[in-house]
């Protein structure tokens, strides 16, 4: 759901979404089991990054946080644009947007 | 007294006709809690009909007690307790000062029903979004908390003069003046919402210039001074996984609540989106992701709130004696995949049923069952 299947939704699963010869090197590193609640991204290599708006990212980030980029690396999102400035928490992989961040920093005064 | 614990061990005597649960591989901890959220007292956040968490028209409201406001039926309060979270402290935000509602467990038909205590404290924003109530400044709003402060005590020794009107104005309408003062005397704490590490340093100064027992919440950047705030002895409520940067807290990170507890500061966690109050488990679960280890998180949503809530006789462990509220999960409840088996609140089992699974079941199959 989280890779191959939402590349194929945007039409892009002939070059991303799962790791075979030939595809976009698109690759995460994982410090366990990444649907654990422990499970850290380490390393990613990004050859490509595609968003909706199809801007191209080159990109390789460490084990630091991804605010203001697409939430977690290797996995599409189709809801985020890339490079936008969208305000993320990056909880691993699951986008807050809107009035949920507004929220967590409790009611406007 | 029905709905405590009786015994808890190996090798406890249990009587023939106790109900037996079989929880053989399964994990089994105290209810957790959540050291925010205002649970019956929002329902949708954009429909005033159902929020009572925020007093308007005042910014020093002490004596406003939100217990009253409190709705047993609650949308939100299954909803929160079928995922193990079993008790909440009905805390309000922002403004000078407000007051703290009280602890409730999420059971119960009335507001007397689910009260635990009333008032655990009183609340006081310093940070960034109080600045208005300071003119501005936050070096307004510390000395307009110390004229406030000051005016209350002055009142407590002058209320013969206040009531013949031979007192200067004073800061505040006496009525919330009167309500401070058990803050003044050092039986109810003052919790303060911060985040700047200056901000900080100015509540433990004011507590301790009034000799205040003093709880930090935020607090964002409390692990830059982690080592001052467990020499103070103060305890802190922290969110683990905010690390959005802004002016109040540039230096954010997720490993705050990590770092504090290992100064030796007194940690509890808090989801402060009452909405997601049931992921208060997921919080303590990447606190441990980025630092903590398993034991300070579990202690951190059940034994520390507690105590910094002042319940920790009744609640917080699996101790004979106390309150039982149990829950049975289906692995490490930090867990993501972790499901919930039993809920226990003061030793009833809980439905495990909410407005979720009611829609589930509804929409099924279609078209769907009215």
């Amino acid at each position: 759901v989280m890779t191959a299947n939402a590349a194929w939704v945007l039409g892009l699963d002939s070059i991303t979404g799962t790791l075979e010869p030939g595809k976009m090197a698109d690759v995460v590193l994982w410090s366990a089991d990444p649907f654990s609640v422990y499970a850290k991204a380490l390393q990613s290599i990004t050859t490509a990054g595609w968003s909706t708006t199809a801007t191209i990212r080159r990109t390789s980030r460490g084990p630091t946080s991804s605010w203001g980029k697409s939430p977690l690396p290797g996995v599409i999102d189709d809801r985020v644009p890339a490079g936008s400035d969208h305000r993320d928490h990056g909880r691993h992989g699951v986008p807050r947007v809107g009035s949920e961040d507004r929220a967590r920093h409790g009611p406007d005064p | 007294v029905t709905g405590r614990i009786v015994a808890v061990g190996a090798n406890v005597t249990v009587p023939a006709d106790a109900a037996k649960i079989d929880a053989t591989g399964k994990w089994v901890t105290p209810g957790l809690i959540d050291g925010a959220g205002q649970m019956g007292l929002t329902e949708i956040g954009l429909v005033p009909a159902g929020n009572e968490g925020a007093l308007r028209g005042s910014d020093i409201a002490a004596s406003f007690n939100v217990a009253e406001g409190i709705n047993p039926a609650s949308n939100l309060i299954p909803v929160t307790r079928v995922e193990g979270v079993t008790y909440d402290p009905d805390v309000t935000w922002r403004r000078v000062d407000r007051r703290s509602g009280g602890v409730v467990d999420l059971d119960g038909a009335t507001i007397e029903q689910m009260l635990i205590k009333s008032p655990v404290g009183i609340v006081v924003d310093m940070s960034e979004g109080s600045k208005g109530a300071g003119g501005t400044s936050r070096a307004g709003v510390a000395g307009r908390l110390r004229r406030v402060f000051n005016d209350a005590l002055e009142y407590s020794r002058r209320k013969a003069d206040y009531s013949r009107a031979q007192m200067q104005q004073l800061a505040a309408p006496a009525a919330e003046l009167e309500a401070l003062l058990p803050v003044l005397r050092g039986q109810l704490p003052l919790i303060v919402y911060a985040n700047r590490v200056s901000d900080i340093r100015t509540a433990l100064r004011i507590a301790r210039e009034y000799k205040l027992k003093l709880i930090l919440s935020g607090a964002a950047e409390a692990w830059e001074i982690a080592a001052d705030i467990a020499a103070a002895g103060v305890p802190v409520l922290v969110e683990p996984m905010d690390n959005i940067p802004s002016y109040d807290a540039l230096g954010i990170r997720y490993e705050n609540a990590a770092l504090l507890a290992k100064a030796g500061v007194k940690v509890s966690l808090m989801e402060t989106e009452t909405h997601y109050s049931r992921r208060i488990r997921q919080q303590a679960g990447n606190a441990v992701s980025f630092g903590m280890t398993w034991d300070q998180a579990l202690r951190a949503v059940t034994l520390t709130p507690a105590e910094t809530f002042g319940v920790a006789g009744q609640y917080g462990s699996l101790e004979a004696g106390k309150v039982a509220n149990v829950v049975v999960w289906s692995s490490d409840p930090f867990e993501l995949s972790t499901g919930v088996e039993h809920v226990f609140i003061r030793g009833k089992e809980i439905p495990l049923r909410s407005r979720q699974t009611e829609l589930l079941e509804r929409y099924r199959s279609l078209p769907p069952k009215y």
